[in-house]
């Protein structure tokens, strides 16, 4: 049995945990409403966009299209992945169901003999990532979270598009946690180069407009324009799902914490206890030797 | 046929005005049009300039540097870059924001994307501005 000093110790430890657990709580619970507001916001915009973009697709030829919609070749020989995790760990299972994805999806690739190549959104998923991957991370995008802005998606956009030029890859996935609420994230995997076919059943618009300019000028425009969009989704996205995925996982220490402090303060009493007991008993028999 | 339809600004980072108008004058790629109920469906790339909502003197006025509208019968929705509604226009933050874009465009060299985006927002501030004098001119009248 431990001594009653080494539980004093593990004692006063746990209560430590548990205070830092209930603050960094509170801190996650607080950036969760301002992020979730966030996303939510987003939400109308790239619905509608990307609306907008099946819309104009359809009205163009796939054969002439633009590679960023049509796609350069019908197989997909080299892909890129954009993978979206967070800048800091201790949100549960968040970073690591993401990692884990992309692992078994680039180890599929290759099997199937496609060039893989990521993009790191998030220090974490580099940082593990990078173990196993390095010589095919060609991005990273650090302390994207501090800076949730459109005109960061649209710098990690360019360096995207960027490569998409130069490298020529076929296609290009986002894994990103799409937000359900403060307990639920959902894995999600977004094709956004080339832009995926028309989903059925999805609304579409009442009558074929006209368009100013050309239908190929605007999706000239609108394409790249596009790819940013759906990057600052996945972010805001993400950004919501970190601080939900972090406020439970906190909650769940806390309630560990108190748990275990539960049941230390059982063992510290039963020891001190048993100590005092023997003790009292050596007292004893101590006095009752003397008077014989 | 109503005489109002459903008019939404949205950008990516919020649903700026959502409202039943009357009337909406948009800055379109190939020159302001005005958008009434029943408006045939249209998708038009916007240029930057001065979105009106409204008409006479209860129009509001924002600065829009681009974007996208898709109109229809009965509900028109502008995709905006970056907007600023009149009356949020800051013009000192605005001029510093100017000056910047003028001092980094000037540092870009060999990059054509980059210093265009430079001028963009040199030239948004610019629109601000503008309509920052037109919202002046309108309270003190």
């Amino acid at each position: 049995m431990a001594s009653l000093k080494a539980l004093r110790q593990r004692i006063r430890s746990v209560t430590n945990t548990r205070q830092i657990t209930k603050a960094m709580k509170m801190v996650a619970a607080a950036k969760l409403r301002r992020s979730q507001d966030r996303a939510l916001a987003n939400r109308p915009y790239s619905t509608q966009m990307g609306q907008m973009v099946q819309a104009l697709a359809a009205r163009v030829d796939k054969a002439s299209a633009p590679p960023l919609l049509g796609g350069r070749s019908a197989t997909q020989k080299r892909v890129r992945l954009v993978v979206f995790t967070a800048d800091r760990g201790l949100c549960g299972s968040f970073n690591s169901s993401a990692i884990r994805a992309v692992r078994s999806r680039v180890a599929e690739l290759q099997a199937a003999g496609a060039e893989v190549t990521l993009t790191c959104v998030g220090r974490k998923g580099n940082d593990v990532l990078k173990r196993q991957f390095e010589e095919i991370i060609r991005r990273v995008h650090i302390g994207v979270g501090r800076n949730l802005t459109f005109a960061k998606a649209e710098e990690i956009a360019r360096h995207l598009l960027h490569d998409f030029d130069q490298e020529g890859f076929d296609a290009c996935f986002i894994v990103y946690n799409a937000f359900v609420s403060a307990m639920t994230q959902t894995l999600t995997w977004r094709q956004i180069i080339p832009v995926p076919e028309q989903e059925e059943g999805a609304p579409t618009l009442a009558s074929p407009p006209t368009c100013e300019p050309e239908e190929e000028e605007i999706l000239a425009r609108l394409l790249p324009h596009n790819v940013a969009v759906q990057i600052f989704r996945a972010m805001v996205e993400s950004d919501a799902s970190e601080n939900g995925a972090r406020m439970t996982a906190m909650d769940n220490a806390v309630r560990n914490a108190g748990g275990m402090l539960r049941r230390l303060r059982i063992t510290y009493n039963r020891t001190r206890q048993a100590a005092i007991t023997t003790e009292l008993m050596e007292i004893i028999s101590g006095s009752e030797s003397l008077k014989g | 046929m109503s005489v109002i339809f459903q008019f939404d600004l949205i950008t990516p980072e919020k649903l700026v005005y959502s409202h039943q108008e009357q009337m909406v004058t948009v800055p379109g790629a190939e020159g302001y049009f005005g958008v009434l109920p029943g408006h045939a469906p249209l998708i038009s790339m916007l240029a930057m300039g001065v979105l009106t909502v409204g008409f006479g003197n209860d129009a509001t006025r924002y600065a829009i540097a681009g974007g996208y509208a898709e109109v229809l019968p009965d509900h028109t929705t502008i995709l905006a870059d970056r907007v600023i509604c009149w009356d949020a226009i800051d013009p000192e933050a605005v001029a510093a924001e100017k000056q910047e874009a003028v001092e980094q465009g000037l540092a870009v060299v060999d990059d054509k994307a980059h210093s265009h985006y430079w001028q963009e927002r040199q030239a948004f501030a610019d629109v601000c501005l503008s309509v920052h004098k037109q919202y002046l001119a309108r309270s003190s009248s």
